[in-house]
């Protein structure tokens, strides 16, 4: 009997991150075991196994000089072309003291009761910005706004998900257009759970997890 | 010009730029962008690609430099594995939209190369566990990672059935999760 023909178990957790962090996994299992290792700290951890242990193989790979304006281009994505140093080293400074609100302050929520507060999202002063802005009104309903995201790069789309708390599978609420997006998500958003912004193919995420990198996130506050 | 910067340099590098200091995240890039694009470009094929993936993940690197764990694996693993998933994301869409060209040959296995393997802090054992493979698993876990070959990839450029380059994965990985652990 030929190997085509054993049926195929799903590998154990070790041996599916070995073979995320290996490289053979077709585009949606890679996708899905990457969002995986996202939310999941048991798999995180093979994963992270693996790419420890494996790094030594990048010592075949030779290095190459990239494109000298591929550090032009990087910067443009990400706003770093402010040249003024006075303004630079505050917002280092400033920053620092900031440092552990960094993976909170990306959105900024107003309470259910008080739909019509003015609201300010606080972030680390870098060039990156806070991102987006969410709001949860009375009924339920969330409307969110990017306010320092750059657009997403071309042929890709920012999508907003909602990981209740103690959910390990987040939600899918929909890709943000350019204008924001409001959208009916009672059922999960709570306070205590998260919204999260990830980066997809356009039109959003194929498989209902997360594909690309999670770029944005912040915990649902009563205030 | 590239800068050596040990793996300490770079996880205070990437502390750095969770709390937005510019100057960190450019000695990241100058120090780290000539390894990283020639991952991504072994990965792609395609300089346009390689660099996409580069920025994807320096992206990433900026604005999620944070999120970066020591207790979990080293700064170096954390930003090889970032530019890795990202030069493999793009190598698979790519995949689905163009006829894949020739696949490269087999991976470089001169005894210099294995010497790098060693020559890294943790490359010894690396280099003792996938020595106990068979020669042919050792070549194949060595070509799936650095050329960025999916299973369906191997099968076709091997001629063998996708169940059986699956199970020769599986197989390997197991053996050197054992020995990587003993």
């Amino acid at each position: 009997m030929s190997d085509t023909e054993l049926p195929e178990d799903p590998p154990p957790d070790a041996i599916l991150a070995g073979e995320l962090v290996l490289g053979v996994l077709d585009l949606p299992a890679q996708r899905a075991a990457e969002a995986r290792a996202e939310i999941d700290p048991g798999f995180a951890a093979h994963v992270g196994f693996w790419e420890q242990r494996l790094l030594p193989l990048t010592r075949l790979v030779p290095p190459v000089a990239p494109p000298a304006a591929l550090w032009q281009r990087l910067q443009n994505a990400i706003g770093l072309n402010d040249n003024s140093a006075a303004l630079r080293a505050w917002k280092t400074a400033t920053a620092a003291s900031l440092a552990l609100a960094a993976g909170l302050a990306a959105f900024a929520f107003v309470p259910r009761q008080a739909p019509s507060l003015t609201v300010a999202s606080l972030a680390p002063l870098n060039a990156a910005g806070p991102g987006f802005i969410a709001r949860v009104a009375a009924n339920g309903t969330v409307v969110v706004h990017a306010v320092g995201a750059h657009p997403a790069p071309t042929g890709r789309d920012y999508e907003l998900w909602a990981l209740p708390e103690g959910a390990t599978r987040p939600v899918p609420l929909g890709v943000i257009p350019v204008g924001g997006l409001s959208v009916a998500a009672s059922h999960v958003t709570l306070p205590g759970g998260k919204l999260l912004v990830s980066l997809e193919p356009k039109g959003g995420s194929p498989t209902g997890l997360p594909t690309g990198p999670v770029l944005y996130g912040g915990v649902i506050t009563r205030l | 010009m590239q800068v050596v910067l040990s793996g300490e340099d770079l996880a205070v590098l990437l502390q750095r730029c969770a709390v937005g200091d510019r100057g960190a995240f450019e000695r990241v890039y100058r120090s780290q962008a000539s390894r990283l694009y020639g991952l991504a470009l072994a990965i792609t094929r395609q300089p346009g690609s390689a660099a996409d993936a580069v920025q994807e993940a320096l992206m990433q690197v900026w604005r999620n430099a944070a999120r970066f764990d020591p207790n979990r694996g080293t700064a170096e693993s954390w930003l090889v594995g970032l530019v890795r998933y990202r030069a493999l994301d793009i190598a698979r869409r790519q995949a689905r939209e163009i006829p894949q060209e020739t696949l490269p040959d087999r991976v470089d296995d001169a005894p210099d190369a294995l010497a790098q393997v060693v020559a890294s802090r943790e490359g010894e054992a690396l280099s003792r566990c996938l020595d106990e493979l068979p020669p042919d698993r050792r070549r194949l876990i060595e070509a799936a990672f650095t050329q960025g070959l999916s299973h369906s990839d191997l099968a076709s450029k091997l001629d063998q059935p996708l169940g059986t380059i699956k199970s020769w994965i599986r197989r390997s990985l197991q053996s050197l999760r054992k020995c990587l652990t003993a």
